[in-house]
């Protein structure tokens, strides 16, 4: 699995339709590592992206 | 016995995306009434969920921030066996704004390919103009059915996790880079088999932008041109969400 993370915009400009101040998820790609070199954006995290906690699976999946 | 989800981001729109979720349900049971097994998540982080929840469907809860990542939440739901012990065969992501004619899923796709469909109708926003519309791009309308298998090259979570459109396309150009697709069929089918329901309300791509991007054929009303294709109980709801008088047999 692609590595990805969790960054926020900083600085002055926008990043990839992100406003300043918005944190977002995406792969580690060489345009976020460009991005996080020029201090356009920071990692906060390294994470693997997920279904949330608190899901339902259909009723009666699991019964069939 | 081979099986199918719908994943269905949904936000806001109560009573328009119960009409659907409704609708899809009665889809769900045709299909399984012919041999597919078939469900749907919906991913969302308001009333919507309960709305799936009393229907028998899957639910996410996650926020709007990124239609994206909802998908990806749906998809990975579906099939990947951390989550779900039985993974479905076969996934289709869907609005919540869409109607979809069961008979389109009865032949499933095997191995890597990919089924798009590039004929389908849009309903303008004020419920009086059905058009029809051919979509002439590679994949058709975001209304695909994807293998398993192919899911599983990108780890179940095809698209970028940080966008707020263009969802179809960031699915299939990250699992064409991949090399997950060796094939990707464009099924010829009755463009009334695909409905998408504009609404006032926000919505990704409105009625007059989908007509000024794509080739149209005639517009007939959609209530007098469906009749014989969705049941009438459905038909009868999204007239009184559009605020028109059901015209008695």
């Amino acid at each position: 699995m692609t590595q990805h993370g969790r960054f926020e915009v900083v600085g002055s400009f926008r990043f990839r339709g992100h406003e300043i101040g918005e944190q977002f998820e995406a792969k580690v790609t060489p345009q976020i590592e460009r991005a996080v070199a020029r201090r356009n954006i920071v990692c906060l995290e390294l994470i693997t992206p997920r279904v949330p906690d608190g899901f339902r699976l259909p009723r009666g999946w699991l019964d069939e | 016995m081979p099986s199918l989800w719908f994943v269905m981001p949904a936000y806001g729109r109560l009573s328009l995306t119960a009409i659907c979720l409704r609708q899809l349900r009665r889809t769900c049971d045709s299909l399984s009434e012919n041999g597919i097994h078939a469900s749907a998540v919906v991913i969302a982080d308001d009333a919507n969920l309960d709305v799936a929840n009393g229907l028998g469907f899957a639910t996410v809860p996650r926020d709007n921030q990124f239609l994206s990542r909802k998908f990806n939440d749906g998809i990975q739901l579906a099939l990947d066996r951390t989550y779900n012990p039985r993974p479905a065969t076969h996934v289709v992501p869907i609005g919540s704004d869409d109607w979809v004619d069961y008979r389109l899923f009865l032949d499933l796709p095997t191995d890597r390919t990919m089924v798009g469909f590039q004929h389908m109708s849009f309903v303008r926003e004020d419920g009086h103009n059905l058009t029809v519309h051919q979509l002439r791009y590679e994949g058709g309308c975001g209304i695909r059915i994807y293998p398993r298998n192919i899911m599983a090259t990108v780890g179940f979570r095809p698209a970028d996790e940080d966008r707020k459109r263009g969802c179809d396309t960031s699915i299939l150009t990250n699992l064409k880079v991949a090399g997950a697709i060796r094939r990707i069929e464009h099924r010829p089918t009755d463009p009334l088999s695909i409905v998408d329901w504009k609404s006032p309300d926000v919505q990704v791509t409105t009625y007059a932008e989908v007509a000024a991007r794509h080739v149209s054929r005639e517009t007939f009303d959609p209530f007098d041109v469906l009749a014989d294709r969705f049941p009438g109980e459905a038909l009868n709801e999204m007239q009184a969400h559009y605020g028109r008088v059901a015209v008695a047999a």
